[in-house]
């Protein structure tokens, strides 16, 4: 048995194959199928690591490649250590070291903590304007303590031990991504009989359908239908898919760079295997089914332990049979965490209260909710959370008519689920150079303007709703098959059941749900940022011509919010 | 005066119009933002050890203002000499770097020649193990006076000094023309936000030389390359200098953020695109983990590109044009922020008095008319 | 990395390339009777143009020959490629105009 906090059943690991593995040499134990993160969050360890600068407790805060705290270095030594690597992306295998970064003495008792306190007089770029005197104290005393600040893991000690190759290789259509969009689009320009190369960052394909607890396609459960196509495409012998394979680039004249994880997952690897192989792929068509990022919102005080976006809480509850926690607060400016709330209640996590920044909400998923017992407070804020390396509270008040809060009223949780809706993934989109535009239903920029031959399907150009995705990833993908010179049979529709969830930030009806952000408290009054100064302070007060106000105003640093670092 | 171009050059030389010249009524003009060109885009590496008596004159009169310049913009731009290794992998190259470090010394420019194990001594993380190397460290030149500098904090400095002392600095507005009176000297520019008079323009425009003074009717001895660096995600302190080595095209230093700094060669063909290929990163990384192989498993967070503006004789141009109150400050190829102060400070004083400083009086457009090349090809970082 | 149709061979990738500057820049019939500036012109100063821009391509790892080549500086993508010895084709953009 693996962690007081594994369910019992359910889960997409391999309760026959335990795995032990260390952390912080603590022995560890979790099952294959886990990653490090769902393993540890089964051992009900939240405090993952320590932030950049202020050396905040930090947790998990997604459950994939957008992981921006769960930095953990792996290796079992020197000449395999990996700093930085994302725990929630770091595949468990027996005998597996890891450690936490950017501590010290320990991850619990953490020194550089003291940053925290000192906050205050610490404001964004004040290195810049001290440090200088003595000239000398520079090179000889402050340069050096700054360094051995900076950071967060260390470099390997030792000569890397692996071997690396590389293929050069051309597909008529490439599909970057293997969630819903990306199968579909797979199958349709498979069906032309050209050269397909389905690539995806995980271990296995269906993406978001590895976390679905209830949606059927074509009468199967999400993640068995995912694994039926998934199979279906490792059949045709005109399809390559490659799995654990991140596409890092898009270069000039559709060439994609990616990068294949061969070994990283595995205990003892057959020495003849590289660790890594670097693909440079010429596609005649990119398929982009890059998917969704859930968005976070700002809050004081939100990046503590047991903080989790609703997307991640769902994943670690459905795919990893883990409860993130034991009574959860839900904060939401979307219908999507709605359904997040009833899988973890499934789960039998006590869901103490959602709170929701919109006035009302009344589509299926909140419907569904209020029906089940879970107190709904809509028109709520949470305007902060107390605990020290794990949350214990979280202080929920309404949001007046004219916008101001009232007072706030602590509920007591170990963890907190917050969506702010969903930003779809255009990076590779961007890097291709095609240009966004703004669509202000969505509140998000989605693709536009088309650069290389490249088209983007489901998500991540904001088609949302499972059989939108799906029929959205079967047109791209025989339309690019198409453009490709093959001909595809007519589009298939899917059999679909499931409760869509609206596209999510656009349900709120509201500017602000775009970039979802509790008002500031007024009850407390307290500040948790540290005071905002730009980087070029404004020059001494002149009179001179208009133009000159341009300088008052660098447009860099940017002057958006930042959350502490 | 106008100065066309906010990036450090651009901006050391409002703030050296301002400060030493005593010139306040001026406008920087920038067509993005603030050191968002090469100024932003650089491996912030400074050092000296060129070749010839001009670039060392000009070089180092850069490391000497680079040496108080956090003093005297009380600014931290957190210069920071930790010393530049060139690297030497054959003969040629130790003979060359040989009769740099001689060169060097003449002119009064630190540089010193280390053996292999010196190197590692003095870098250890290099690898000096000939039997796993295809091209063997067989020695370096060091010059201990050189190192790096925050570049995004350059720009800021300067601009800050000089939007204090008056002069204004508009960004988000692109030259779009240069106009001239009927005697043929500059009136003013024409700009995306209007028409700006001026009797004097300096242009500083980087990758973009060619396009702005083509508005002015000048065909420049320039072609514009894409260059690529890229960083490593940060970690703890690990490596203590800069190490460059330009017969397998390669340079990195530690930033004092933590992450490691690399710098790729340049891509074949002239571009504006700010983007390179991807063959060129990866012959670059190859280098690296040749010669430091405990960094193979680091994982890379950004890759980018810039646009630089090379002459045929791999020098500068600052100087004077055929143009009556129009000047250039350009070809700084693939390494102008080393010369940032200097090159300001002498462009300043060019464009004030109408005539060169003596250090930047060989590098005159006229010497690719005249002959009088400053060949610099083999002390520049990378084959461009 | 680019892919480059040789007016000979077909589409190849840029590796198998050797860039070679400026297109049409003819030498002078009789050097000896130039100016010092119109010689220090032909051999230094290059248009550079942001935009379309007509350059040289040798096919060093396969035919050998080379050719010509319209590209679009700002966006590396070819608007045509053409034998060696033929003017630019008609009906093209000038020098720094977009191809797009």
């Amino acid at each position: 048995m693996s962690g007081a906090f594994r369910l019992p059943s359910g889960g997409r690991i391999d309760r026959s194959r335990p795995v032990r593995f260390t952390f912080d040499g603590r022995d560890c134990r979790g099952f294959a199928g886990d990653t490090l993160a769902s393993a540890l969050l089964a051992e009900g360890r939240h405090l993952i690591g320590r932030s950049f600068k202020y050396h905040r407790p930090r947790g998990f805060l997604s459950a994939g490649s957008d992981e921006p705290n769960a930095l953990v270095g792996v290796g079992r030594d020197e000449a395999h250590y990996t700093p930085n690597l994302r725990a929630t992306q770091v595949e468990l295998y027996d005998g597996l070291v890891a450690e936490s970064q950017n501590r010290w003495p320990s991850l619990d008792l953490d020194v550089g903590g003291i940053n925290n306190l000192l906050a205050p007089l610490l404001p964004a770029g004040f290195y810049y304007k001290t440090f200088m005197w003595p000239k000398k104290a520079w090179t000889s005393f402050y340069e050096p303590k700054i360094r051995a600040a900076a950071g967060l893991g260390r470099s390997p000690g030792a000569a890397d031990a692996d071997r690396y190759t590389q293929h050069y290789a051309h597909c008529e259509v490439l599909v970057v991504g293997g969630g819903p969009a990306g199968l579909a689009a797979a199958l349709a320009a498979s069906d032309s009989g050209q050269r397909v190369v389905l690539c995806d960052e995980q271990a296995e394909f269906g993406g978001s359908l590895l976390s679905e607890r209830q949606a059927m396609i074509e009468g199967l459960p999400a993640a068995e239908w995912a694994g039926q196509a998934a199979a279906e495409l490792a059949a045709r012998a005109n399809v390559t898919l490659l799995t654990r394979t991140t596409a890092f680039g898009y270069f000039p004249h559709n060439m994609i760079g990616l990068c294949e994880r061969v070994t990283d997952h595995l205990g003892v690897a057959d020495p003849r295997l590289p660790r890594e192989r670097l693909w440079q792929l010429r596609a005649r068509e990119v398929v982009i089914c890059a998917g969704a990022h859930e968005r976070p919102i700002v809050f004081p005080d939100n990046d503590r332990p047991g903080i989790l976006l609703a997307e991640a809480g769902r994943t670690y509850v459905n795919r990893y049979a883990v409860q993130p926690g034991t009574r959860a607060v839900v904060f939401t400016a979307t219908d999507s965490a709605y359904r997040a709330a009833l899988d973890l209640r499934a789960a039998g996590i006590k869901v103490a209260a959602i709170a929701d920044l919109r006035p009302e909400a009344n589509g299926p998923w909140p419907t569904m909710a209020r029906k089940a017992g879970i107190d709904v407070r809509t028109g709520t804020s949470v305007t902060g959370t107390s605990g020290r390396l794990r949350i214990r509270q979280a202080q929920l008040a309404p949001i007046r008519a004219d916008g101001s809060v009232g007072t706030s009223e602590p509920v007591a949780c170990d963890l907190l689920l917050m969506s702010g809706g969903f930003t779809p993934s255009v990076h590779l989109f961007s890097q291709s150079r095609g240009k966004l535009a703004w669509n202000a239903n969505l509140g998000a920029y989605l693709p536009d303007v088309s650069v290389e031959a490249e088209r983007s399907a489901g998500a991540c150009r904001g088609v949302y709703g499972l059989e939108a995705v799906l029929a959205d990833g079967f047109a791209q993908g025989a339309a690019a098959a198409r453009a490709a010179g093959g001909t595809t049979s007519p589009v298939r529709g899917l059999a679909v059941k499931a409760t869509d969830c609206g596209h999510d930030a656009s349900s709120a009806r509201r500017p602000t749900a775009a970039i979802a952000c509790s008002p500031r408290p007024s009850s407390t009054g307290r500040t948790t940022s540290p005071p905002r100064t730009s980087s070029l302070p404004p020059a001494r007060a002149s009179s001179r011509s208009s133009t000159s106000s341009a300088t008052r105003r660098p447009a860099w640093p940017p002057t958006r919010a930042r959350p502490r670092t | 005066m106008i100065i066309v171009g906010a990036g450090g050059h651009g901006l050391a030389t409002a703030y050296y119009l301002a400060t030493v010249h005593g010139i306040t009524n001026v406008a920087v003009l920038e067509k993005g933002w603030l050191g968002g060109g090469n100024t932003g885009r650089n491996t912030t590496i400074v050092r000296s050890n060129y070749l010839f008596d001009e670039s060392a004159g000009l070089y180092d009169h850069a490391v000497k203002l680079w040496e108080g310049l956090s003093q005297e913009l009380n600014y931290n731009v957190m210069f920071s000499q930790r010393g530049v290794l060139m690297l030497a992998h054959n003969i040629h190259d130790v003979q060359s770097f040989k009769r740099h470090v001689h060169a060097n010394r003449l002119n009064g420019v630190d540089n010193e020649w280390l053996t292999a194990e010196e190197c590692r001594d003095f870098c250890p993380p290099l690898n000096i193990d000939a039997s796993t190397m295809r091209y063997p460290v067989l020695g370096g030149a060091l010059q201990r006076r050189a190192g790096t500098a925050r570049h995004d904090a350059v720009a800021w400095g300067y601009a800050r000094g000089a939007d204090a002392r008056g002069v204004d600095i508009i960004q988000n507005c692109a030259v779009t023309g240069i106009r001239r009176g009927p005697d043929g000297a500059v009136t003013g520019v024409e700009t995306s936000r209007g028409f700006i008079g001026a009797k004097k323009v300096g242009v500083v425009a980087a990758g973009n030389t060619s396009v702005v003074m083509a508005m002015a009717g000048q065909r420049m001895p320039l072609e514009s390359y894409p260059l690529q660096a890229l960083v490593s995600e940060p970690i703890k302190p690990i490596f203590p200098c800069v190490v460059m080595s330009n017969t397998i095209h390669a340079y990195i230093s530690q930033s004092d953020k933590g992450e490691l700094v690399i710098g790729a060669g340049t891509d074949a063909y002239t571009s504006y695109t700010q983007r390179g290929a991807l063959h060129i990163t990866t012959h670059t990384l190859d280098a690296i983990c040749e010669l430091f192989p405990m960094f193979r498993r680091m994982r890379m967070l950004r890759n980018w590109g810039g646009i630089v503006d090379v002459t045929p004789d791999r020098s500068p141009i600052i100087a004077k044009t055929g143009v009556s109150g129009l000047y250039v400050n350009c070809g700084w190829g693939t390494g102008g922020f080393k010369a940032t102060p200097g090159s300001g400070h002498v462009f300043a004083h060019t464009i004030a008095k109408d005539e060169p400083h003596p250090i930047n009086a060989p590098f005159t457009i006229d010497r690719f008319r005249d002959g009088f090349l400053i060949d610099e090809a083999a002390a520049a970082a990378v084959a461009h | 990395m680019l892919i480059i149709a040789c007016p000979y061979c077909g589409p190849r990738p840029e590796l198998e390339f050797r860039y070679g500057g400026e297109a049409h820049v003819a030498r002078p019939v009789d050097p000896s009777t130039l100016s010092d500036e119109d010689w220090g012109a032909f051999l230094y100063q290059r248009a550079n143009p942001r935009g379309l821009h007509a350059e040289r391509w040798r096919h060093v790892h396969g035919c050998g020959r080379f050719f010509n080549a319209l590209r679009d500086t700002t966006t590396d993508f070819f608007a045509a490629t053409y034998e060696t010895g033929t003017p630019r084709p008609a009906g093209t953009p000038a020098d720094g105009e977009t191809s797009r």
